[in-house]
């Protein structure tokens, strides 16, 4: 039966290529189709309301740039949802990494206004990234020593950061006046919309740059992912995290400490739920308050799965989540679709994508159960 | 066996979706805009953004929703209204609006402020309205539509204070001289509730004893049931609340514990189904007024540009909404000292502090 | 005329052919064994007789009549049944009511147990198959679960029985009583499938046997005309060393060394009571019992896994009884796990992946945290070919390999670390023969190469071709020691299932005389 094995792998990477290309584009057709059902059915102008969305999210420099503006936290916390599932984490609790994240930026970036830009940025980013590793490493502990369940833990957290930051903004860190906020950071600390890099001159010679409200933070966001793809791939820390993720028991076999991986891995995915939380305040609001978080951390999760927990794969996953964001005001605008139907086309499209993946699940087990039956 | 139950799941999940989204959307469809009147046509288009409560929020959304609406059909203006889903919506929404020509455009809630602000800058020719934005310096196409929420409150306190101490109101008045007032956020806003409620209630029933809880947020109802309970614990009898949500579980505490209920920001006597039998009246924020009047300003060419506004009693911005169930056992000598209440605020009689 | 037969049946599974065309018969009150290495399709064709699955082609006839046969409760009424390898009982249920099960006699609505039970009895009694109607299933062991399967065949009135690899959890004892029972079977004109890859077993309870190789039926012979070497070539297609030949032992210094060892299970309840062992260099030591019996908990003491409650595991003089399992590998103990998918192997990871899998943190594989990917890829390269793993890349993942080939990395990576001890449980499980010639030249291998082995496993046959020394573990307690050769696999399975006592205290002191004595 070996003959037959051999020739499996090449057939499945062919199989792999096409299902991986292939099958996402499907389900956006599919969901386009059921989403102009749902228009049609409810009396509205599909045709004109994906138009719309279309030009909403990619129609325009300025229309990329809030795609791009909206991807930038997602990426970040789909890339801290996706690295605790490699390491067979729920990191559930990614918001409240995300709350303390922003938290110690917008402190530090009041603290440090006076330093130049290229010291006041790497400590804001490594500090969130402190602050948000902090925040799931209580939950790591638990999970390691006593198995306490992430999901509860993390998710507890959530709610401890999130009512510790309602209390800041309205007590000790409230700027004066009527809103419950913190200070503005200061002007070095905050970063840069990306089309403000450039002369006017240049703009207007390249108006494709025009980027409107995407800021830097996009660019850290990449870099991060494609250092975590490295992480996965290249280095022993990626290496026992997969493994503990795969075959805890295996991984014990072959000599790594099933805990420690645990931690190490959930305080790195809190670290970068902690970015995202970091990247919204230096590049959107430049201060704190309140609800400054759309509930990312839970969006991150999506834009994981969707990502089917790929580093690189977030990042188009992160895209795709912020087009539907970002497209969804001319929707409203040029083709009369209310918000509540805009949600539901998007719960479809996310669905569908996320549903893709389950399928091809399935098709992968019965592959694996024809083997067996073989075998 | 597999592949073809796979089929008639999804054939399932695909009436599923339709069956529970279609009547949802046909309902959708009833809150769409009316048809415009036959008005004399003019050619200003206002426009609104939602803040993440939406439209249905039976406060500051539809409020704002029902005075552009109001102003459609007296006015003849066209209207738009944008849904806000995130945060981050709020400036992309603005800016689409200004750029497709609307003016002027309401932002609603204090969360746009910011953007209010940067937004004006781009457009200078655009008019906007930020509904509770407070601008340190508003921008000449800019207006602050506030509201003196401490008049109104001024009369559910002396409401408050005159009916603590009269049982043929309801059997859920007590012997105590205790009222109760639960608030959203510790924020100088809501301050403004809290002061004007106790300065009323001093005014009438100079020993009463006024118990203030905050709940730190606007949206948790349980704290709000918890805080009640505790304020009725302590033999509060009449309890207002300043805190969105936060109100919707007092109110089932009352309804659980006995005690009688002020209501805050819309009607809520009409806005939470069942709460008749503890909402003694509700302190309004006439936000549909102030949205009409800035439209109907801005259609007459005297757009308020520059200013922050405040909608008083005088405005009528803030006002009592009736007793309804109440309003036969609500004595007389109440709503005539409500009414004087109403006057000297309005001539100026009496000034309602903004502050404890 | 044929009770049941079989004509051109042909199973594709999408890129495999697991049944090419094939035809066989089975008569009244005949055994047949059909033999065949892991994969060849047994199970399959018998699966599609039993209505597990439908063929893609072929006929099925059933006492003459042409039948398709839909599902297990067809096969069932048919007189066709079988006993799987995973037993399908109800654990807290009794005997009783798993074979009624699905069958039950009911009067007025009412289950009638007394019946039932009667009826039960009533079988058993025939067919010599003791077993008590009343005890629930989870107090029986094995062998006695494998008989309630087999009655709740025959109470549902099968006239055909299909074993599938019947022997394969069974004590030898076990094996025999199992061999007994089938006779009567066909005594009484009943039919036996008999699924197996042992070749012993084969010879000694099948009337016709029918060897199967890739999905095809490549030939029938009976037990009188052929031996054990013949069939193995026919089964695996070429020649076979089914007893690999076995160099005299060269002794060197003692390398593990473990005394007065006490360790818990993971129900906290004491598993092993008292061990002590060594092991030499240059030696293979066995450890042989019955599965439970403590061996589990004594393998994963020595290589880190399992903190021991006392006693002391020495390694070369050095103490590691409370070294982790990376400073376990570190020291130089390789293991070869008993259950390679759980932790063997990490399934998802390509077999490169799992060839450095205890190494990833040494050079030449990674240095300061970051893997060289050159490096593994030489070592997987080389090992592939050293080990002979089948498969055209070591960027493959291990899932898609066959059970023997990815035995194969699991030898690999634990051998080609180069360890002063090899702990080997149950290495050769599942396997084919073919595989398992390879693993035990591995096994002895690393032996003559002046290695320290200690071996545990379930199968006799796999002792006494490896052992040099061979420990009988009973309840937590090694019970008696024999030198290579020395028991008869009888005298082997009298001790292991309790036959020496288990007050038989644990022989002390005698390490160091244990090497002497043979040969």
């Amino acid at each position: 039966m070996s003959e037959t094995h051999e020739a499996l792998p090449e057939q499945r990477r062919w199989m792999g290529v096409v299902q991986q290309i292939g099958a996402p584009v499907i389900s956006v057709i599919i969901a386009i189709g059921i989403g102009s059902v749902i228009m049609w059915v409810s009396g509205y102008d599909a045709g004109a309301a994906f138009a719309a969305l279309f030009k909403g999210s990619f129609g325009s420099p300025k229309a990329f740039g809030d795609t791009l503006l909206r991807a930038t936290p997602l990426i970040f916390t789909g890339l801290a949802v996706a690295y605790g599932f490699s390491a067979g984490l729920f990191n559930i609790g990614a918001e409240g990494q995300l709350f303390m994240g922003g938290l110690a930026a917008a402190y530090l970036g009041v603290q440090l206004a006076a330093q130049p830009w290229y010291a006041a940025v790497p400590v804001l980013l490594l500090g969130a990234m402190a602050a948000g590793a902090a925040w799931a490493f209580v939950p790591a502990v638990l999970k390691a020593r006593i198995g306490a369940h992430e999901v509860i833990t993390t998710m507890m957290f959530t709610y401890i950061g999130k009512y510790l930051v309602s209390w800041l903004v309205v007590g000790p860190l409230k700027a004066p006046g009527q809103i419950p906020q913190t200070v503005t950071i200061g002007t070095s600390a905050q970063l840069p919309r990306i089309q403000t890099l450039f002369s006017e001159a240049t703009l207007e010679a390249l108006p494709f740059l025009r980027f409107g409200r995407a800021h830097m933070g996009i660019v850290v966001a990449i870099l991060f992912a494609v250092i975590m793809w490295a992480i996965l791939k290249y280095t022993t820390l990626g290496y026992e995290a997969r493994a503990v993720g795969f075959n805890p028991t295996a991984a014990e076999t072959g000599g790594i400490s099933v805990s420690s991986t645990i931690i190490k891995a959930l305080c790195i995915s809190g670290a970068l739920a902690g970015l995202s939380g970091a990247v919204e305040v230096m590049g959107v609001h430049y201060k704190i308050f309140d609800q400054f978080s759309s509930g990312f951390g839970f969006t991150g999760i999506a834009v994981a799965l969707v990502a089917k927990k790929n580093p690189l794969g977030v990042i188009p996953a992160a895209l795709l989540f912020g087009a539907l964001s970002a497209g969804s005001g001319l929707m409203q605008l040029e083709a009369d679709v209310p918000q509540k139907i805009i949600s539901i086309i998007q719960a479809v499209v996310i669905f569908l994508i996320a549903a893709e993946s389950v399928i091809q699940w399935f098709i992968k087990r019965r592959q694996k159960e024809a083997l067996s039956h073989a075998g | 066996m597999n592949r073809k139950w796979s089929k008639v799941l999804a054939v399932a999940l695909a009436l599923t979706l339709l069956v529970a989204f279609v009547p949802g959307c046909a309902s959708e469809q009833e809150t769409g805009e009316p048809t415009p009147a036959e008005k004399p046509a003019t050619s200003v288009k206002a426009a609104m953004v939602t803040d993440v409560g939406g439209l249905g929020d039976k406060s500051f959304n539809d409020l704002s929703y029902e005075g552009l609406k109001r102003a459609q059909s007296e006015l003849g203006v066209e209207i738009k209204v944008l849904e806000s889903k995130e945060i981050t919506d709020y400036e992309s929404n603005i800016d689409q609006l200004a750029s497709a020509g609307y003016s002027p455009i309401f932002a609603v809630g204090f969360l746009m402020t910011d953007t209010v602000s940067k937004v004006s800058t781009m457009y200078p020719d655009v008019n906007f309205a930020g509904v509770d934005e407070f601008f340190a310096e508003p921008p000449a196409n800019v207006v602050g539509l506030n509201f003196k929420e401490q008049e109104g409150s001024y009369l559910a306190g002396v409401v408050a204070g005159l009916a603590t101490k009269d049982k043929t109101i309801s059997d859920k008045i007590n012997d105590d001289n205790v009222i109760g007032f639960v608030g959203g956020m510790d924020v100088p806003l809501i301050k403004k509730f809290e002061a004007g409620f106790v300065a009323g209630a001093k005014s009438v029933n100079p020993d009463v004893q006024v118990i203030s809880l905050y709940a730190g947020n606007f949206t948790d109802q349980a704290k709000g049931k918890e805080l009640g309970y505790s304020l009725i614990e302590k033999k509060a009898d009449v309890i207002y609340a300043a805190a969105g949500a936060v109100g919707l579980g007092t109110i089932e505490a009352c309804k659980d514990k006995g005690a009688l209920f002020i209501g805050v920001d819309a009607d809520q006597y009409n806005t939470v189904p069942g709460s008749g039998d503890v909402m003694l009246t509700s302190m309004m924020k006439r936000v549909d007024i102030a949205v009409f009047e800035t439209v109907k300003a801005a259609v007459n060419g005297s757009f308020p540009g520059g200013q922050i506004q405040y909608f008083g009693l005088k405005e009528g911005g803030v006002d009592l909404a009736p007793f309804h169930d109440f309003e036969s056992k609500v004595p007389q000598t109440i709503k005539d000292a409500v009414e004087k209440a109403r006057q000297d605020i309005i001539s100026g009689a009496v000034t309602v502090p903004e502050t404890l | 005329m044929s009770v049941l037969e079989l004509r051109e049946i042909t199973k594709v599974f999408p890129g495999v052919v697991a049944n090419d065309h094939v035809s066989l018969s089975l008569e009244e009150g005949e055994i047949i064994a059909l033999l065949g290495e892991n994969g060849a399709g047994k199970t399959t064709l018998m699966n599609v007789v039993y209505g597990l699955l439908s063929c893609d082609g072929g006929e099925l006839l059933v006492d003459g009549r042409p039948v398709k046969i839909k599902s297990p409760r067809h096969a069932i009424d048919l007189g066709i049944g079988m006993v799987h390898q995973h037993f399908m009982l109800v654990q807290p249920l009794t005997v009783t009511e798993n074979i009624v099960l699905g069958h039950e006699p009911a009067r007025f609505g009412v289950i009638d147990f007394a019946t039932a039970r009667k009826k039960v009895l009533e079988i058993s009694a025939r067919y010599g198959l003791k077993v008590d109607p009343d005890s629930r299933i989870m107090d029986l062991s094995v062998g006695m679960q494998q008989r309630v399967e087999i009655l709740k065949a025959l109470y549902q009135g099968a006239r055909i029985l299909i074993l599938d690899e019947p022997t394969a959890v069974l004590t030898p004892q076990e094996v025999r009583e199992l061999f007994a029972v089938v006779r009567s079977l066909v005594n009484e004109g009943l039919s036996v499938v008999f699924i197996t890859h042992k070749l012993e077993e084969v010879m000694a309870v099948a009337d016709r046997i029918l060897v199967m190789r890739d999905g095809r039926l490549v030939g029938e012979t009976r037990p009188s005309d052929t031996d054990t070497v013949g069939l193995a070539r026919m089964m695996v297609g070429r020649d076979v060393v089914l007893r690999v030949e076995k160099a005299p032992r060269a002794c060197g210094d003692t390398v593990l060394e473990v005394d007065g060892l006490h360790v818990k299970d993971d129900r906290g309840l004491e598993a092993v009571r008292g061990v002590a062992l060594s092991v030499r260099g240059g030696e293979i030591v066995a450890i042989a019992g019955v599965d439970g019996n403590g061996q589990r908990e004594i393998v994963e003491s020595i290589v880190g896994l399992r903190k021991p409650t006392s006693g002391t595991i020495r390694l070369k003089g050095e103490d590691i009884t409370h070294a982790s399992a990376r400073s376990s590998i570190e020291a130089g103990v390789s293991h070869i796990p008993e259950d390679r998918h759980r932790r063997g192997l990490i399934l998802e990871f390509t077999i490169a992946e799992n060839l450095m899998l205890g190494d990833h943190r040494l050079a030449p594989y990674s240095t300061r945290g970051l893997m060289r990917p050159t490096a593994v890829t030489a070592m997987a390269k080389r090992r592939i070919v050293d080990y002979d793993v089948r498969t055209p890349s070591e960027r493959v993942l291990a899932s898609a390999l066959s059970g023997g080939n990815q035995q194969k990395v699991v030898v690999a990576r634990e051998i080609g670390r180069d360890p002063e001890l090899l702990v080997a449980a149950q290495p050769t499980r599942g396997l084919d023969v073919g595989a398992i010639e390879f693993v035990h030249r591995q096994i002895l291998k690393e032996r003559d190469s002046g290695k320290a082995v200690l071996l545990v496993s379930l199968e006799l046959e796999e002792i006494s071709a490896l052992a040099d020394r061979i420990l009988v573990i009973y309840e937590g307690r090694i019970v008696k020691e024999f030198a290579a050769g020395e028991a008869d696999d009888e005298t082997l399975g009298f001790y292991m299932t309790g036959g020496g006592g288990s007050k038989l205290a644990p022989e002390t002191g005698a390490t160091g005389a244990r090497g002497e004595g043979e040969r």
